[in-house]
């Protein structure tokens, strides 16, 4: 749709909301918050909503609260929370003529409970696609991270928490792909995270990809161009999790996939003390909600700690971590409430040298180092439509060192610091060099003076350091406006701006001399980059959204429609979204949304490193007196900066229906589409082959203690490329989510949660790929043509159906859950597919130009070779795995009120099904992972 | 140990031996001399016990055997105006369990002039304790009595580059086992054999192709190493800046023929290649290649057995016995390198190096050539042109 379209669609309700009004009564509604049992204990900072008019406040010492100037008559919705009890939600019909004064007795919220929630809840219709995961489900799963949460999510599949790799977040996504990670916004307390200043990696334009140098850091994650590492982010203070899988708000910027939103406990708690056990993984937590006093209001403190061990044959490759935080919540008014936090996070990944192996040494380590700053406020302005501000502030800073070093063999090569593109030098700096005809051979350009240039040594030590400090800054501002036209329709607008920026002050990519890396290949090379040099990105947003309610009988017809605009480092976007529900007889509801959602392109996309190429044109190779050592080098250095790039998007359009059985049993369905067309990319294009002169000498003469004389051998035509960044990459996804919710059979005393999804994705980059194929024959890697064919050559596909069902028995009296969830695996399918194998055009060996490729060409000994041999016969054959089920147990127990256990295993039956591979003939392939268990043990010390 | 445990459990006591019955059976258009005089050799695959028996009626009765697995093998050799035809068949890794009878295929080759003298893909470690494989070289020596052009020769590994039992190529029912090697990687001497005479070679004189030849003991390389400077041939990727062209003329990969990105460094495996030798009758062809049907994606190029002039079946340890790559017409044993313990060793500094068989009175060395590695080749410590093997005229810079 066009983003316009949208625009005028939404302004005339805007307009004609603020047109008309209509007089009416104003009452107030006060009431109190109590523990519930017989001794009445007031709750303070519980609290209380007035929904959908999005009015907020907390409670008093007392427990009391007032809202004023509310529509009489009215039939409202009111939400009480308060950390560690059930959260109360009821509809009231306010009076006109008497007081309306309530009082809330709130349960503790423990597996002593009747009705105890473990999965993942759908939201309300009409908003976004989402799943509630409370903080029952996060202790009954054990979970040590958001990542392993994300299990309870309708067609995850379940899986092994792995806290010695990154944790990224992913949405509706089967392969984990970083551009889905990226594009996953995780969002606590109102503050969006960033990892756009991300740049713990080796050079991206020399190599194509954001690898970290670091081999655990795992390339398939591409954690610096990747979502954040949720590593860094303690579950112990968490209250609740959101998952937004549909079509956000458009509050909710800078993300493609969708976003996950985290929500912290407040208030007066227990001290809550938890160790956890895992195979190879030790964790203890501290949890404590305090009162300050009177008029203090209250804070919330934690720390955690944790240990794991990569695997268990190797204790030199660990990670540990370790986080300490507290949020001060503070009731200055009825109407004015903050919220203010500071947490700080320390993680050490690192392999020490192994024992074993003193011929290596290898040492890895990624450490991080940061705080969180964080301050939202709350103010309750019920003025006309205006009836509450929101504002925030965050300021994250995070200071990463990410080291590598090994002893390395085969390490030698040419290594140079020149910055001079063009320029020529030798390993004696500043002295020109001459062929035997008097010919100048090196080009002393301005600027090569002090450029070191040499050929390292063969086994000795690498040593690469990437210091990154991550500064990101965030403030904004949310308005709610609300007006209820008592004749059955409600508007709710949203308004609010947002400005982020990211950067980084690091040292940067470092190395000495002597450690540097050994070169790359087709004469690239490395140099040192200073990240404190990039500039920063700043991001400007402004956004607006209307949400229209309108009852008729029992029927209710929910639009929310809003737009969103970004301003990213000059480049713009408008993003339109919408979601719209119809529910008839309060039984069913059929819904549909399209939206458009944008994400920035990191500091890795914005601000690419240079390409660095360093062509020896002479190497007299090592001799015993270094006097004789001659090396003389061509260096050029390319832009890879693209300032075409654009902002990347993703189309979303999805379409469902939910109906209410009995009770509160539902059926949900919702069939998705996503198409993202640009995609982030490191691409090469034709125009980054560069056909470059190779004029190769020879040594005529070896003059003892002196410089050879030399001779030009001849000219050759050398290719020098590299990679930029772009946005061809193409992700199509279509799927269909189910969840049936039997909910609770109180005779059995047992619920039933089925959910699942069919999904398949697509992959494929919208840019030329290149057949560089060796010319038979002597220096063929020199002068030889490149291959180009057609983008989209080659689409993989990847295709999945997951059921999930959850069976959860509880016994209220003795406090204990059994949940046993099997997982049947259906369709578990990938394959690709090849448009053609013909080259559309071909880079010319004789003048780096681009030609059009004649088919008729194929045979032509010019061309022949760049044709691959062999083409597989089963290069087009899926992968399909056979269908699997596997079974995992989590228990947890109240022992009286002040210790709780819980346990879990993991493919408890030890299902490691094998199956020939359907691809590879000869293959077996495995599935499933080991058994995996753990059990937690958690005190309340009150 | 499970294998001992089960051993224990089924150990026959000393009265129950088996007899082994082998029947030497000529290939077809083989004719065995009358005079022939084979002397069969059973190796016992648990205890490595050799038995060795004669054949009579070309028939060699093994009496008295420990049920087990045995490998059996035999050559005999006629020399006539310096070329040396040699009569062999092996079976590999059979189980005898009770009285059998096995037939073994006596094939024939001849052996040419040109043979591989020192074979160095063991390599060495760093005093760092690195491997360092750059030093690998294979020295190649005139054997006969007439000088031989060694333009166009080619020399190369053939499939699987490690003779582990995992890589199962299929490569298509035109190309018997028996009948064609299957190269991984095939190095060339420049030019066309038959037709340019730029390198001759004399006998007595050898030949080095070098993975890099320059002296690699100097500080920055490896001060343990060895001086390959003087080596004949190279291989250099001219877009490879880790290595510096020497010298040493450059070798041409003529197989694979157009890979998809350059071949830096000409590495073999430590584990025991199997490598071979030939002048090619053709020029290589995509056309030519061979693609396994297995998985559809590894290529190989076929050599008829009928042109190699020598080939040499190297593998890791015992265990690899039954996944030999040569067939037994070429050579009929297998080497592996071990170390000072007798431990099957990779990175030790050690060569394989063909047995001198004689010295002629000029002082040249005659080396023994039956086509079977087991007998003619032996362990020594690396070294280049050892037992006086001379440096062809045309290397000007070997000092």
């Amino acid at each position: 749709m066009n983003p316009k379209t949208i625009i005028t669609a939404v302004l005339p309700l805007l307009l004609g909301f603020c047109i008309a009004t209509q007089a009416q009564e104003r009452v107030e509604l006060e009431g109190q918050v109590l523990e519930a049992g017989t001794e009445n204990l007031p709750l303070d900072y519980a609290v209380v909503s007035v929904l959908p008019a999005e009015l907020h406040t907390v409670t008093d010492a007392e427990g009391r609260f007032l809202f004023q100037d509310l529509p009489g008559g009215a039939k409202i919705r009111i939400q009480v929370q308060y950390v560690g009890y059930k959260t109360i939600d009821t509809l009231v019909t306010l009076s006109s003529t008497r007081v309306n004064r309530y009082v809330f007795r709130m349960e503790t919220e423990n597996f002593f409970m009747d009705e105890v929630v473990v999965t993942a809840k759908a939201n309300e219709a009409g908003e976004a696609t989402a799943s509630e995961i409370n903080r029952q489900a996060i202790d009954h799963l054990q979970a040590s991270s958001l990542k392993d949460i994300m299990q309870l999510v309708p067609g995850a599949v379940m899986s092994n928490s792995n806290l010695s790799n990154p944790n990224m977040l992913s949405i509706r996504s089967i392969d984990n792909d970083p551009l889905n990670s990226m594009g996953t916004a995780l969002i606590l307390d109102g503050a969006q995270q960033s990892n756009n200043a991300n740049l713990q990696m080796t050079s991206a334009t020399a190599n194509g990809s954001t690898n970290s140098p670091l081999y655990y850091q795992d390339a398939s994650a591409g954690n610096s161009a990747a979502g954040v590492d949720t590593r860094t982010i303690s579950l112990d203070n968490v209250e609740s999790v959101e998952v937004i899988r549909g079509i956000p708000s458009a509050e909710y910027g800078d993300l493609t996939s969708g976003a996950v939103i985290v929500k912290s406990k407040v208030g007066q708690t227990p001290l809550n003390v938890k160790f956890s056990a895992r195979p190879e993984q030790y964790q203890g937590s501290l949890a404590k909600g305090l009162r300050l006093g009177e008029k203090g209001g209250t804070l919330n403190l934690n720390a955690d700690f944790l240990y794991t061990v990569k695997r268990p044959i190797e204790s030199y490759w660990n990670y540990r971590r370790f986080t300490a935080g507290g949020i001060w919540a503070m009731r200055w008014s009825d109407g004015f409430d903050t919220r203010t936090s500071l947490n700080v996070h320390y993680g050490l990944d690192r392999r020490t040298a192994n024992p074993d192996n003193a011929a290596s040494q290898l040492q890895e380590s990624g450490r991080d180092l940061g705080f969180k700053f964080n301050h939202t406020g709350n103010i309750n302005v019920n003025k006309g439509w205006l009836k509450s501000i929101e504002y925030g502030a965050t300021f994250n800073y995070t200071d990463r060192l990410s080291e590598k070093s090994e002893i390395a063999s085969s390490a030698s090569g040419i290594y140079s610091t020149n910055m001079v593109s063009g320029s020529i030098i030798s390993n004696w700096p500043g002295q020109p060099v001459y062929d035997n005809g008097g010919n100048e051979i090196t080009n002393l350009l301005p600027g090569t003076e002090d450029a070191f240039l040499d050929n390292l040594s063969d086994t000795r030590l690498v040593k690469t350091s990437i210091y990154g400090k991550e500064i990101y800054a965030n403030a904004r501002v949310k308005l709610t406006f609300y007006k209820d036209w008592n004749n059955g329709i409600r508007n709710k607008i949203i308004a609010g701006a947002d400005f982020k920026s990211d950067g980084n002050l690091g040292k940067g990519k470092v190395y000495d001399n002597e450690t540097a890396p050994s070169p790359g290949n087709s004469f690239s090379s490395e140099r040192i980059r200073h990240y404190y040099d990039i500039p920063f990105m700043n991001q400007f947003s402004l956004y607006a959204e209307d949400l229209y309610k309108q009852t008729f009988g029992r029927n209710e017809f929910v639009l929310s429609a809003g737009v969103r605009y970004d301003n990213i480092n000059g480049k713009n976007i408008v993003a339109p979204r919408a979601n719209a529900s119809i529910t008839l007889f309060d039984r069913v509801t059929v819904r549909g949304g399209y939206g458009i959602t944008a994400k920035a392109p990191s500091l890795v996309y914005l601000y690419p490193e240079n390409a660095y190429f360093d062509m020896p044109l002479y190497s007299s190779g090592y001799k015993s007196d270094p006097a004789e050592e001659l090396y003389i080098v061509k260096t050029n250095i390319y832009s890879a900066e693209n300032p075409d790039l654009k902002i990347a998007t993703n189309n979303k359009a999805e379409a469902g229906v939910d109906i209410r059985l009995w009770d509160d049993r539902r059926l949900s369905l919702t069939a998705y589409l996503e198409k993202m067309q640009n995609g982030y990319s490191l691409i090469r294009t034709p125009n980054t082959f560069h056909l470059v002169d190779l004029p190769r000498y020879t040594a005529v003469k070896e003059n003892a203690g002196t410089l050879p004389e030399l001779e030009l051998e001849g000219t050759y035509k050398a290719w020098q490329s590299y990679y930029v960044p772009s946005n061809t990459a193409v992700r199509n996804k279509k799927g269909l989510e189910f969840e049936l919710d039997l909910g609770r059979f109180d005779a059995i005393r047992t619920s039933f949660n089925l959910s699942g999804a069919w999904m398949r994705e697509s992959y494929s980059d919208n840019s030329y790929s290149f057949s560089e194929n060796i010319r038979p024959g002597q220096n063929g890697s020199l002068d030889r043509n490149i291959g180009v064919y057609e983008p989209n050559r080659i689409v993989s596909y990847r295709e999945r159906l997951v059921t999930t069902l959850r069976i959860t028995h509880n016994i209220p009296k003795i406090g204990f859950v059994v949940t046993l969830t099997s997982q049947l695996t259906a369709l578990d399918k990938s394959w690709s597919t090849y448009s053609t194998d013909m080259f559309t055009k071909y880079i010319s060996r004789i003048d780096g130009k681009v030609y059009d490729f004649d088919p008729a060409m194929a045979d032509d000994e010019e061309f022949y070779y760049l044709f691959d041999p062999v083409i597989p016969e089963n290069r087009e054959w899926p992968e399909k795995a056979i269908p699997t089920l596997f079974f995992n147990l989590t228990l947890t127990k109240e022992i009286g009120d002040a210790m709780r256990i819980s346990f879990f295993a993991n493919n408890m039956f030890y299902n490691r099904p094998i199956y020939n591979s359907t691809k590879n003939r000869k293959t077996l392939i495995e599935l499933g992972s080991d058994i995996f268990f753990g059990f937690d043990i958690t005190f309340n010390i009150r | 140990m499970p294998a001992v445990l089960f051993s224990c459990t089924k150990t026959p006591d000393s009265t129950s031996t088996v007899t082994a019955t082998v029947k030497l059976e000529a290939a077809e258009e083989v004719t065995i001399p009358d005079d022939a005089v084979f002397t069969v050799t059973a190796t016992n695959f648990d205890t490595k016990q050799e038995i060795d028996v004669q054949a009579e009626n070309m028939t060699a009765v093994f009496a008295g055997l420990v049920p087990g697995r045995y490998t059996f093998m035999t050559s005999f050799q006629v020399t006539e105006n310096a070329t040396t035809t040699i009569y062999s068949g092996s079976i590999s890794n059979t189980n005898i369990l009770e009285d059998t009878e096995l037939t073994m295929t006596i094939s024939v080759t001849e052996s040419a002039s040109l043979v591989m003298k020192e074979l160095y893909y063991n390599a060495s470690k760093t005093s760092a304790g690195k491997p360092y494989m750059k030093e690998q070289f294979y020295e190649i020596y005139n054997n006969g009595e007439e000088t031989v052009y060694v333009d166009g020769l080619c020399f190369g590994n053939l499939m699987p580059e490690n003779a582990t039992g995992k890589a199962n190529y299929d490569w298509g029912s035109q190309y018997p086992l028996t009948d064609y090697v299957f190269f991984g990687r095939i190095m060339q001497v420049p030019g066309t054999p038959g037709v340019d005479k730029k390198y001759p070679l004399n006998p007595g004189e050898s030949i080095i192709l070098c993975q890099y030849a320059t002296d690699h003991t100097v500080p920055e390389l490896n001060p343990d190493s060895i001086d390959l400077s003087s080596g004949e041939f190279e291989w250099y990727e001219p877009t490879n800046t880790n290595q510096t062209d020497q010298p040493a003329i450059n070798l041409k990969m003529a197989f694979p023929i157009n890979p998809s990105s350059p071949y830096k460094i000409w590495n073999n495996t430590s584990n025991g290649p199997a490598l071979a030798m030939f002048f090619p009758v053709e020029e290589f062809s995509i056309d030519k290649m061979a693609t396994d049907k297995n998985n559809g994606v590894s290529i190989s190029y076929p050599i008829p057995v009928s042109i190699i002039l020598d080939a040499v079946e190297a593998i890791k340890d015992e265990t690899q016995v039954q996944n030999k790559r040569v067939p037994t017409s070429l050579d009929a044993g297998y080497i592996w390198v071990t170390d000072d313990n007798g431990e099957p060793a990779i990175q030790v500094g050690k060569s394989i190096v063909r047995k001198v068989l004689e010295t002629t009175e000029d002082g040249r060395v005659i080396l023994q050539d039956t086509n079977n590695t087991t007998e003619d080749f032996e362990l020594k410590t690396r070294e280049i042109r050892r037992y006086g093997a001379k440096v062809p005229s045309w290397n000007t810079w070997a000092n």
